[in-house]
């Protein structure tokens, strides 16, 4: 078991990339068991997962958007335009 | 003394995505808030010489763009638009008994949700302004357009490795900057 547990424990840093990877849904189940594993051990990485959830959490409560990119190549053109003139 | 200075070349890159969503919440319509944005820099470009630099760039283009949001309402309410009857469904699946749609939300959100979202959406903003502009701009396009992994990398010429210890230091930075400023 605790041989299982050394073969599966990640550090701080692989925790924290682990983390990311959880937000936009591209860990792999592997990844999120071990994430999950460390987590439930060390506290600091507790803390800082539960404020990367709340960023997630409060980037799509915000209700963010951005420029379509079409867009801003029109208006880089029509500002590039105004300029020259 | 003047301590901010015009760039109009970078105006669409460093301010577009903040005045858009500034735009899109009071119209609520994409293609207005377009015509609007592009109608501020355009204005703001012809006004640049009464540019002071008291405030930065986007307080001062912030400001031109609300007298372009009011213009646009006005020009909504104008006598053509009063003689509108401006109706509409909430979605398409209703019909019938719209007015007792209308009176319940469906959503059930407040508008005191609504304010607070649109604060949030602010402050957001404001801290990804902080960041450097190539890790705002990787952030915007994997956590609000939704892009994939390998997409950005071709974009940016990156690694995957690299894209995530961008997205990790963005996201530690805005952590940081919303704890103090919201969370």
């Amino acid at each position: 078991m605790i041989q299982l547990l050394k073969k599966y424990s990640i550090d701080c840093d692989t925790n924290a990339h682990f983390c990311d990877k959880i937000q936009y849904n591209e860990a792999t189940p592997k990844e999120i068991a071990q994430y999950k594993m460390h987590v439930f051990i060390c506290k600091l990485c507790k803390t800082h997962s539960a404020l990367n959830t709340e960023l997630s959490k409060a980037c799509s409560r915000a209700r963010l958007t951005t420029m379509p990119k079409t867009a801003k190549d029109d208006l880089k053109a029509k500002l590039e335009k105004e300029m020259n003139n | 003394m003047s301590n901010h200075v015009i760039d109009a070349s970078k105006w669409v890159d460093r301010y577009s995505d903040y005045l858009y969503n500034y735009t899109i919440v009071r119209v609520n319509d994409h293609e207005v808030a377009q015509d609007l944005i592009s109608e501020t820099f355009l204005a703001g470009l012809k006004s640049a010489k009464n540019f002071k630099g008291e405030a930065s760039e986007r307080t001062w283009l912030i400001s031109i763009l609300k007298r372009k949001v009011i213009d646009h309402y006005r020009k909504v309410n104008s006598n053509k638009g009063k003689a509108e009857v401006r109706m509409q469904y909430n979605s398409e699946d209703s019909d019938g008994d719209w007015i007792a749609e209308r009176v319940s939300d469906p959503f059930d959100k407040t508008a005191e949700d609504t304010i607070e979202n649109d604060e949030l959406a602010d402050a957001i903003h404001e801290c990804l302004d902080l960041l450097p502009e190539k890790q705002a701009a990787i952030f915007k396009m994997k956590t609000i357009d939704n892009f994939d992994t390998e997409a950005i990398c071709n974009v940016y010429n990156i690694t995957p490795s690299n894209l995530w210890v961008i997205i990790h230091r963005a996201r530690t930075s805005l952590t940081g900057c919303l704890k103090n400023n919201w969370l």
